[in-house]
């Protein structure tokens, strides 16, 4: 689709001229960042540019546009030394996500979110702002589930580096287990919150559930956050991070249950005649699999590994015995 | 590249009438901007439609007006109108707005709206916080509903069930979208005479606008927009009674709300709890493996043995 991609590219060059007038001691890895644009990506923005600016297009009529040293350098746009204002996109998608962040339990920024919140439709097109408002409030976006009361503790945890004593219930065991952890991000995927830390247990990195920690008791001691810790890596949730100890897994789904492919984090489907699927996935446990597979019955089938097809075959037998007392 | 001639050209196009102090006509913009005057006449003016439209879509207002006796019309865009003076916002509004935003990723709409906030403030938006939040993402069909929706305008899409199998024809009056995990559509669905909601996951190819101008149908008052949770909660079709195992019984309670009705002496709880659809329900009990047992009605303990069953009599070769 390279006309919407043209259109997405000058929607953020509009908004990166301002920007980047507005921030001179920005480096290019800061413009970068914010833009969620690689270095090659901001100098073919710049080399545009360079073209651009008024009639009747002589060397004082040009936009200033270069990348110096570190920095980019952008004048010569008095017409753009603001912004467009918000589009209606861009302000629900602010609206939105404002306001669920705002009803997360513990949020004390929630006042000053709802203070900001409200002042958005000034800064929407004339017009527009009657139709965001009305729209926003028919669109919501949840990001909490029940059990989710210990986020507070854990975000204050994350921010001061405080080692936590959790109670923690693994499903694949079922077994309830006390470990020092220390948190280190909180990411929210699919779903559920999952805190990411150092299990004192193992000395890994690991991530749990939050609605799975029973309870979070704060300890006396603060943590150094390990040298290598990249937050970044959890930046589309906890499950795409691929470790040393995965294992590879293929299922195939009869259409009834196809649902799997929605929940479950897969590398790779194929469509299978008669509306079935493929998909092969990378994880380091296979009980929570397991117990997924239970849900699905006989419409799911484990291709490999055979460990994995006899743990539910075990799984299925231990639960069935409780039916057959 | 071809990309940057038409971003060359539209960049310029929409400098020109932010920078006019009066309304320029068709003639002087094909005069002024280079890249037009390269055209023959016909070539020109549908460009010249096409990217009016883009600039429009950018959502810039091109202000039209009449500018002499014979009526030609002269174009431009009213900087006061079309750019962001300074909305107004303190730091800690712009922390906490920023604490929202990065959900959307970079280049979202939500992360570009941000940036455009933190410019016209004046205030720098701060770096990352200690969470990441979902990546919530506005596709095309997200925005097409997002029309329908303001428009008061029934859509259509191709809609497979959970139960797979071939997608089929759905038009619906859409009422609301929600997120959670995963956007769904909630909805009233004619044909069927029923509010459903449709994820949009499971939505074929791509959502239409039904044609036609005006609204289609009243929406309902917010209150009635029904977000289902799990297979207990909604319209309840019985009420169950499952036993969890010690280490379980906590975690069944937080999530569902159940009603706790006893304590055996094992230390395993019996809970009861409303079901919405018994079938996922049976599904969400077998889940448990040996660490939940469902206790009531009977046909709920029948429909958790008989997926347990088939799995636990598989051998190996069968799994294929």
């Amino acid at each position: 689709m390279p006309a919407e991609r043209t259109t997405e590219r000058l929607k953020r060059i509009l908004v990166l001229v301002p920007w980047v007038m507005a921030h001179q001691e920005a480096t290019v890895s800061e413009v970068c960042e914010r833009f969620g644009i690689t270095r090659d990506e901001l100098a073919s923005d710049v080399d545009v540019l360079m073209m651009c600016g008024l009639p009747p297009f002589g060397p004082g009529d040009l936009i200033e546009a270069f990348i110096e040293e570190d920095h980019v350098q952008i004048g010569m746009a008095d017409y753009l030394t603001k912004p467009p204002r918000l589009t209606r996109a861009e302000a629900i998608a602010l609206l939105v996500m404002g306001r669920a962040v705002a009803a997360l339990p513990g949020m004390e920024e929630a006042a000053s979110l709802r203070n900001a919140l409200g002042k958005l439709a000034g800064a929407v097109s004339p017009g527009e702002a009657e139709r965001a408002t009305e729209l926003a409030a028919r669109v919501a976006v949840e990001l909490g589930a029940a059990g989710d009361d210990l986020l507070a503790g854990l975000r204050h945890a994350v921010d001061e580096h405080r080692r936590l004593r959790i109670t923690y219930y693994t499903s694949g065991r079922d077994e309830m287990t006390e470990r020092d952890i220390d948190p280190l991000l909180l990411c929210a995927s699919l779903g559920y919150w999952y805190v990411i830390a150092v299990d004192h247990k193992s000395g890994e990195e690991r991530t749990f559930r939050v609605d799975r920690i029973r309870d979070a008791v704060p300890t006396a001691d603060v943590f150094t956050p390990p040298p290598g810790f990249d937050p970044s890596r959890y930046t589309d949730g906890p499950f795409f991070t691929p470790s040393s100890r995965d294992l590879l897994v293929t299922l195939d789904l009869d259409p009834e249950a196809a649902w799997i492919r929605e929940v479950v984090p897969f590398e790779h489907e194929k469509e299978l005649p008669g509306g079935r699927y493929r998909i092969e996935l990378r994880t380091p446990h296979l009980a929570w699999l397991v117990r997924l597979l239970l849900s699905a019955g006989e419409a799911s089938h484990v291709v490999e590994p055979a460990e994995l097809q006899e743990a539910v075959r075990d799984a299925a037998a231990r639960a069935l015995a409780l039916y057959e007392r | 590249m071809a990309g940057n001639d038409k971003i060359e050209r539209l960049f310029n196009l929409i400098s020109l009438l932010l920078d006019t102090r009066r309304p320029l006509t068709v003639n002087d913009i094909r005069e002024k901007i280079p890249s037009y005057g390269d055209h023959t006449d016909d070539a020109f003016h549908r460009m010249f439609e096409r990217d009016k439209n883009d600039v429009r879509d950018l959502g810039f207002v091109i202000e039209q007006e009449d500018i002499d006796a014979w009526g030609e019309t002269g174009y431009r865009i009213r900087r006061q109108e079309a750019l962001l003076d300074d909305p107004g916002f303190a730091p800690d509004e712009m922390a906490a707005l920023s604490l929202a935003a990065q959900a959307w990723g970079g280049g979202a709409d939500g992360s570009l709206g941000l940036l455009k906030l933190s410019v016209g403030s004046g205030v720098a938006e701060p770096g990352s916080t200690g969470w990441l939040l979902p990546r919530v993402t506005l596709d095309r069909n997200i925005a097409v509903l997002f029309e329908a929706i303001v428009g008061r305008k029934r859509v259509r899409f191709e809609y497979r069930t959970g139960g797979g199998g071939e997608p089929h024809a759905r038009e619906i009056e859409p009422h609301g979208l929600y997120h959670r995990g995963t956007w769904y559509l909630a909805g009233y669905d004619r044909a069927r005479d029923a509010l459903r909601n449709f994820k949009l996951a499971r939505v074929a190819g791509p959502i239409e606008l039904t044609p036609g101008r005006g609204p289609d149908f009243e929406p309902p008052s917010k209150a009635e927009l029904g977000i289902p949770h799990g297979p207990w909660e909604g319209e309840t079709e019985g009420v169950a009674r499952v036993a969890f195992s010690p280490d379980t019984a906590w975690w069944a309670e937080r999530r569902t709300g159940a009603r706790r009705i006893e304590e055996r002496g094992d230390g395993w709880v019996t809970l009861e709890m409303p079901v919405a659809e018994m079938d996922s329900f049976a599904g969400w009990v077998a889940g448990f493996a040996d660490a939940a047992v469902a206790l009531e009605p009977p046909e709920l303990r029948a429909a958790v043995a008989a997926r347990l069953q088939p799995l636990a009599a598989r051998r190996s070769r069968d799994a294929g």
